[in-house]
């Protein structure tokens, strides 16, 4: 495969790769994509600094050297990290490859179905409404007990006819299992 | 120049980018975001008389849908167990993720933030177990990301702790 077509080939993937040198300096191996433009803009005239792009990759940066050092594997993967890239926020992913005595470091960008983020967010968004309704039933299941409580202290009492007849129903209704729907209440 | 980094850890929905939000930026969103892996926010600040910088990894919420990777808690000089005081168990999840950090950092300083004080009428968190996590050496601080309440004095408090090395079983 040729140069120019690995590299269009890395584009095409939106991933950015780089090789640290022996003398622990980092050198893109490849072009930048597109989402890392708005990252290198912002770092302006200064020089680009991996570390101050990307923080995660400090710690990450430590992973991979053990791995390269020791050769004992020949990929690090790391875990989804956030950079923000202008009013964007990236999801990354970052690789460390041991290929025979070059060590590379690849930067992929999440997107599409690798993106969980949109699927999580719908997720937690309905274990949350799942949550308050739980809560709900709870803070209605007290108030029935209480109120099934009082309705039997009320027909300990002496009551009217009509009066007792009333407590008794409010008895019978507000003691209906959870999830029962009082016969008198139902649709239909 | 000193620089600290800090894990935020709890379950989901709990405060954690908020907190952060709050403290680097001054900033709230009442709509909920969720966080997917880490992301990392800066802020150096002035504690007794050294600068230090912090570094906030604020790590996605554990729940059944992820369970928070060890290697994003590797190098933590010291953590925030965030919990909702309106949902019960969410103390749960923190207790478990306090077991997991000690296991990748060991006596590290860490602070209990009990988060969502604006709606402490609605709090349902269990006392005893809030305690029963604090014996272990920890403080138990009230935030609310929302109003700002409590957040930059449990920053303070943990950097300090970090600073002073204190650890669980010499705070």
């Amino acid at each position: 495969m040729s140069v120019d077509l690995l590299a269009e080939v890395m584009q095409a993937l939106e991933l950015f790769g780089m090789e640290r040198r022996p003398d622990s300096s980092i050198v893109a191996i490849s072009p930048p994509p597109p989402w890392l433009t708005p990252i290198l803009e912002a770092a302006g005239d200064t020089p680009f600094s991996l570390a101050q792009a990307f923080p995660f990759l400090d710690d990450f940066m430590r992973e991979a050297e053990a791995m390269w050092h020791d050769g004992a594997a020949s990929r690090v993967v790391s875990g989804a990290f956030t950079a923000a890239a202008g009013a964007d926020q990236l999801l990354l992913r970052a690789s460390a490859l041991a290929l025979g005595n070059r060590s590379v470091l690849v930067l992929e960008r999440l997107h599409g179905d690798a993106d969980a983020r949109p699927l999580l967010q719908r997720a937690r968004e309905n274990k949350l409404e799942s949550e308050r309704l739980v809560r709900q039933v709870d803070a209605l299941k007290t108030t029935l007990a209480t109120a099934a409580r009082l309705a039997e202290a009320l027909l300990d009492t002496e009551l009217p006819p009509k009066q007792r007849e009333l407590a008794e129903r409010i008895s019978r209704t507000v003691s209906q299992p959870s999830g029962d729907v009082p016969p008198s209440t139902r649709p239909g | 120049m000193i620089q600290k980094k800090i894990c935020m850890l709890g379950g989901f929905a709990v405060g954690k980018t908020s907190l952060v939000s709050r403290f680097v930026s001054s900033i709230f969103s009442e709509k909920y975001l969720t966080t997917v892996g880490v992301k990392i926010d800066k802020k150096s600040l002035v504690v007794g008389g050294q600068e230090v910088t912090l570094l906030l990894w604020d790590v996605y919420g554990q729940d059944e849908f992820q369970t928070v990777q060890q290697s994003y808690l590797r190098g933590s000089s010291g953590y925030l167990l965030v919990v909702d005081g309106t949902r019960r168990a969410t103390l749960d999840t923190a207790a478990k993720l306090h077991k997991s950090a000690g296991e990748v950092v060991g006596d590290v300083p860490f602070v209990i933030v009990l988060n969502k004080a604006d709606l402490e009428a609605e709090w349902q968190v269990d006392e005893r177990g809030l305690w029963k996590l604090a014996d272990q050496g920890a403080r138990i601080v009230r935030t609310s990301a929302k109003t700002g309440a409590g957040v930059e004095e449990t920053f303070l408090e943990l950097t300090r702790a970090m600073l002073d090395g204190r650890g669980q079983d010499r705070s």
